[in-house]
């Protein structure tokens, strides 16, 4: 064993100094100050600019999720006159950022940007730890929303919406996995328009699908405009729109809505529709957590709202092809509860979207 | 403008002043990020996106692939040298290259795996050219059934992997096809083995387990065995000595033209794979470098083809990924996805387009690759000679140091302390394994495989019914799979019967130094324990509807009545298991070294708890000045001042230069006001 020289009090000195250092270093950026939430009597302004905001990510760096923060994060920062730290928290399909969210102290400086249909989902499914309540959430304002679309095969017989409902053949859609958005908007417009449907689960990504659809082994796929990539003549065609009405970004593209009388039931299938648009337009959106101080909460609204006025982040944004569709957290507020507080009979069809019988 | 104008073009491009030197930095940040353990060229193209904006397209592009292009490198030399894989797509060098290390070969199989990486990636882009215009019906061709055939070939081309040993392989084998299992199942959405984890229901995190299975296992086996680092002593060389080895072990790649050349296919072919990429591409080209080795028995114990192999191939998955992503916008992995992103910010529309509109900007990225690989080698054979200084230090001193480094990235891959407990609990599992003789890259190989191969399959029935692998593209992979196996049944009885005595229950198992010890009775104790959880495992999995049970019952009812087979084959040995107090101590005195690892074992689990209770930092400097300590003779200001160098140094790559913040512990998280639950 080697024996190293020095049992000298340089080194002693040394080591303590360093050892000072980092301590020193760690425990300011931890932010350990006195405990916030008990200083309301300070302006808000004040509060924020004390110490820095975590915005909760619940994806790896380089994803979509991560792009719009990374892109907002300076811009939110200079209204709220505070550095903005990304922190990616990745894994259980954004439940882990979540729970991490509702650990977080109530003080309003953690902020998360969420996939706001995907927990609306999970929750009316009954899938998300009990405790972990989504109406809840403090709303700070939606980022963006991304339209789902279907995709059929530009040369195939049944490449439209009307051909697709009314085709002799057996519809096969594809899709990720079970209880995934590809899989739940596959089976849910189907209910809707009583057709027959067979969903083949388990590919990679949602370009794999349309890898799939464009060598003719799907009719069909639900996935975002935004994994759309195949998109072309003689490849791929956006035939429908999955929200109530048509988008101000498709103007071309027809919406679900329009075939409704189409359906057995079209009463019910407009609920269906509605109830998944309502779920839907949560989008991407920037929430905090439970009971933050109200006067921070309009703070933080304003903030969002600034920074996604600001020409310079909507140039960035559309440079990297981005959109933007801000609502305001009040807005949020509500839509959350009409999204999530459905009738027996329509909760029960979502929770078989997303849960397996077998 | 022709292939020939574009091709001419994009070389003057990528060597231009204003775009060089973004390929010169990219490409030093990728080698540098390479070295620290756990950060993937996934992280390195992460980092580089937000300096994309205001860049002209083939400046981006430069900074973007060459970034990712090096990170193999960096990570490769780290391997060899310090037993520690930058990302698992170096983990497979690790069966190899630190056993040609502690044989004082340090500098040929760097120069060796520098050299492979460089060929491989040559190779990958120059497939990837050449393919240009048939690309679209590559990529078309790769459908689930197709891919779930290759799948099933690339686990035959590793059949044979087991150090002689058959059984104790296959059982390896499928404890990581069992391990693949544990998640949420797509097809079903039901939970699989995560014992109502959050943290499990994506699965075993596979970066944690990797550096858990390999680096954590190594630092476990250089702490417990003080007279390999005697041995390393002696063989420690001369700078010359080192720069001489490295350029012989860059002929050496030169000479073995012919396995690079396979190797890189198979790096290429499981590029254009998606969901697989260079990870399974670097153990399964470890496994074909080994059965069709003519020196097969000495793989494992410092064989030059063994660092070749996984080295050709973890590059070459560069041109296959870069193909199918940038000729249709579909990218393979979640990296080249990320890849998509940054040409959109650049401007461009990955597509058919890309090829026919900006071909000069399709040999940009070619050269870049080339060109930030090239450099890549060239600068990592620099940095070998000082790094191989710092490799001879004492294991004692090393491992204090590395192990910090190995469990902060662990961490920083998914921020999560979980994972910090994956890969301490697989270091042990990994040691274990090692010490018995059971193939770490057979289970490797079948964890990475597995989950591709059941989703495959699965989606190949779905799409094409049950007769799917009658079709006649599956079905001429079938038969070469056949031939393949049939040919490496052939050569192993044939190899058994020559070298009868080397085979059965009383071979020496894996490990360098103290391979000779052994504390009798540990396999049929450990096997005696893991079969009952087996069981349970397979009654648990029978207990669920025939959809979520089929695939793990197909795997766990072979896993255990092979164990059992094993206990049987083993279980002699228990009759020498002392089973008095006395008779248990004298046994551990008689095994220095496997009590030392138990004991470090313990102090790993106490690190585990530290971290949980105390934050990162403290845990790591308490670990590190405790180890130091221990051994230093009590030389309280040389671990002070080192264990004080560590959690700065932490601290200083990963909180200031990658902004990850590193966990805090209950105790300041209480502090700050989170709540427990």
């Amino acid at each position: 064993m080697q024996k190293f020289p020095g049992k000298n009090r340089n080194i002693l000195i040394f080591a303590l100094t360093v050892l000072a250092g980092a301590a020193i270093v760690i425990s300011e950026s931890t932010g350990l100050e006195p405990r916030s939430g008990q200083k309301l009597s300070g302006d808000v302004s004040d509060f924020y600019e004390r110490a820095p905001v975590r915005l909760l990510v619940p994806n790896n760096p380089g994803g979509g999720y991560d792009a719009y923060a990374r892109l907002l994060a300076p811009f939110l920062a200079r209204n709220l006159g505070t550095q903005v730290r990304v922190q990616n928290l990745p894994g259980a399909g954004g439940i882990r950022c979540l729970a991490e969210l509702y650990r977080s102290p109530r003080d309003g400086r953690t902020i998360a940007l969420l996939n706001g249909a995907g927990m609306a989902n999970s929750y009316i499914a009954g899938l998300l730890k009990p405790g972990l309540d989504i109406r809840s959430l403090s709303y700070i304002g939606r980022v963006v929303y991304e339209p789902r679309v279907l995709l059929l095969r530009d040369d195939s017989a049944v490449n439209t919406f009307g051909k697709l409902l009314s085709a002799e053949e057996p519809i096969i859609y594809g899709a990720t996995g079970f209880g995934g958005s590809m899989y739940l908007n596959a089976v849910i417009t189907a209910e809707m328009f009583g057709s027959d449907v067979q969903v083949v689960r388990g590919f990679h990504n949602s370009a794999q699908v349309q890898r799939a659809l464009l060598q003719g082994k799907l009719t069909g796929a639900w996935t975002s405009l935004s994994s759309s990539r195949l998109l072309g003549p003689g490849q791929l065609r956006l035939a429908a729109q999955g929200d109530t009405s048509r988008h101000p970004r498709l103007p071309d593209v027809p919406s679900v809505s329009e075939f409704l009388q189409l359906a057995p039931d079209p009463a019910r299938a407009r609920s269906l529709l509605e109830s998944g648009t309502a779920m839907h337009r949560l989008g991407r959106v920037l929430a905090a957590p439970p009971g933050i101080p109200a006067a921070r909460l309009e703070f933080l609204r304003n903030a969002l709202r600034d920074a996604l006025q600001d020409p310079s982040l909507q140039e960035q944004m559309a440079q990297s092809g981005r959109p933007l569709d801000y609502a305001s957290g009040r807005d949020m507020e509500k839509w959350v509860v009409s999204a999530t507080v459905l009738p027996d009979d329509l909760r029960r069809a979502f929770v078989n979207a997303s849960r397996s019988q077998r | 403008m022709s292939v020939l104008e574009a091709l001419q073009i994009g070389l003057m491009e990528a060597m231009s002043p204003q775009v060089l030197p973004f390929l010169l930095g990219g490409a030093l940040f990728g080698l540098v990020l390479g070295m620290v353990p756990g950060l993937s060229g996934h992280f390195a193209l992460a980092m580089t996106i937000p300096f994309l904006y205001g860049l002209s397209p083939p400046a981006g592009i430069a900074l973007l692939l060459a970034s990712r292009s090096t990170v193999a490198q960096g990570g490769g030399v780290t391997a060899i040298l310090f037993s520690t894989p930058g990302s698992g797509q170096n983990a497979a060098t690790l069966l190899d290259g630190p056993a040609m290390r502690d044989k004082g070969q340090a500098g040929l199989a760097c120069g060796a795996a520098l050299t492979s990486c460089f060929l491989g990636a040559l190779f990958g882009v120059a497939v990837l050219a050449l393919l240009l215009p048939v690309l679209q019906y590559v990529v078309e061709f790769m459908g689930p059934a197709e891919i779930s055939m290759l799948v099933l070939l690339a686990l035959t081309f590793v059949s044979v992997l087991g150090r002689g040993d058959m059984l104790r392989s296959v059982i390896a084998g499928l404890a990581g096809l069992f391990l693949a299992t544990v998640g949420v199942d797509h097809l079903t959405n039901h939970e699989r083995f995560t014992f109502g984890l959050l943290s499990l229901r994506d699965g075993l995190p596979m970066v944690p387990f990797i550096l858990g299975i390999f680096a954590v296992s190594e630092m476990i086996d250089m702490w417990s065995d003080p007279g390999r680092a005697a041995d390393s002593k002696r063989h420690s060389l001369s700078a010359g000595d080192v720069q001489r080895q490295i350029f012989r072990g860059a002929l050496a790649v030169f000479r073995k033209w012919w396995l690079v050349l396979r190797c890189s296919s198979i790096g290429t072919a499981m590029g254009l794979i998606p969901g697989l990429g260079s990870v399974a591409a670097s153990f399964v080209a470890y496994g074909h470098a080994r059965a069709t080795s003519k020196s097969a028995s000495s793989f494992g114990s410092g064989n030059i083809e063994g660092v070749i192999g996984p080295e050709s191939a973890n590059d070459a998955v560069e041109g296959g990924a870069l193909a199918s992503t940038i000729a249709f916008g579909i990218p393979g992995s979640s990296s080249m996805a990320i890849v998509l992103a940054g040409l959109m910010v650049l401007g461009l529309h990955a597509g058919p387009e890309i090829i026919t509109d900006h071909t000069d900007l399709v040999f940009v990225m070619v050269f870049t690759v080339v060109l930030g690989n090239l450099l890549g080698s060239a600068v990592g054979m620099f940095l070998v000679n000082p790094l191989s200084r710092l490799s001879t230090l004492s294991p004692r001193l090393l491992v204090p140091v590395l192990v910090p480094l190995i469990i902060t990235g662990a961490y920083a891959v998914n921020r999560s302390v979980f994972d910090i407990g994956v890969v301490l609990v697989s270091g042990v599992i990994g040691y274990l394994m090692k010490r018995l003789g059971y193939a770490r890259s057979t289970l490797m190989i079948g964890f990475i495989l597995g989950s591709a191969l059941e989703v495959n399959f699965s989606l190949a029935l779905q799409l094409d019914g049950p007769l799917f692998f009658t079709q006649p593209a599956p079905l001429a992979l079938l038969v070469v799979t056949l031939v393949f196996l049939t040919y490496n049944l052939g050569l192993f009885t044939r190899r058994s019967r020559h070298g009868e005595s080397q085979d059965t229950t009383t071979t020496k198992p894996g490990g360098s130094g103290a391979a000779g010890e052994r504390l009798p009775g540990l396999e049929p104790v450990l096997i005696g324990l893991l079969l009952p959880l087996l069981l349970l495992a397979l009654l648990v999995a029978l207990q669920r509807g025939p959809g979520q049970a089929i695939t793990p019952a197909a795997i766990l009812a072979p896993l255990v009545v092979l164990c059992a087979w094993q206990f049987r084959r083993c279980r002699a040995q228990l009759r020498s298991v002392p089973l008095t107090t006395r008779g248990l101590r004298a046994a551990w005195d008689q095994a220095p070294a496997l009590a030392e690892a138990a004991r470090f074992a313990a102090w790993i689990g106490m690190l585990l708890l530290l971290i949980l209770v105390a934050g990162h930092y403290g845990a790591v400097a308490a670990f590190t000045c405790y180890l130091l300590m221990r051994t230093h003779e009590r030389d309280w200001s040389f671990a002070l001042a080192t264990a004080g160098c560590v959690t700065l140094g932490l601290y200083l790559i990963f909180e200031i230069a990658l902004d990850i913040e590193l966990y805090r512990g209950l105790m300041v998280r209480a502090l700050q006001g989170f709540s427990w639950a």
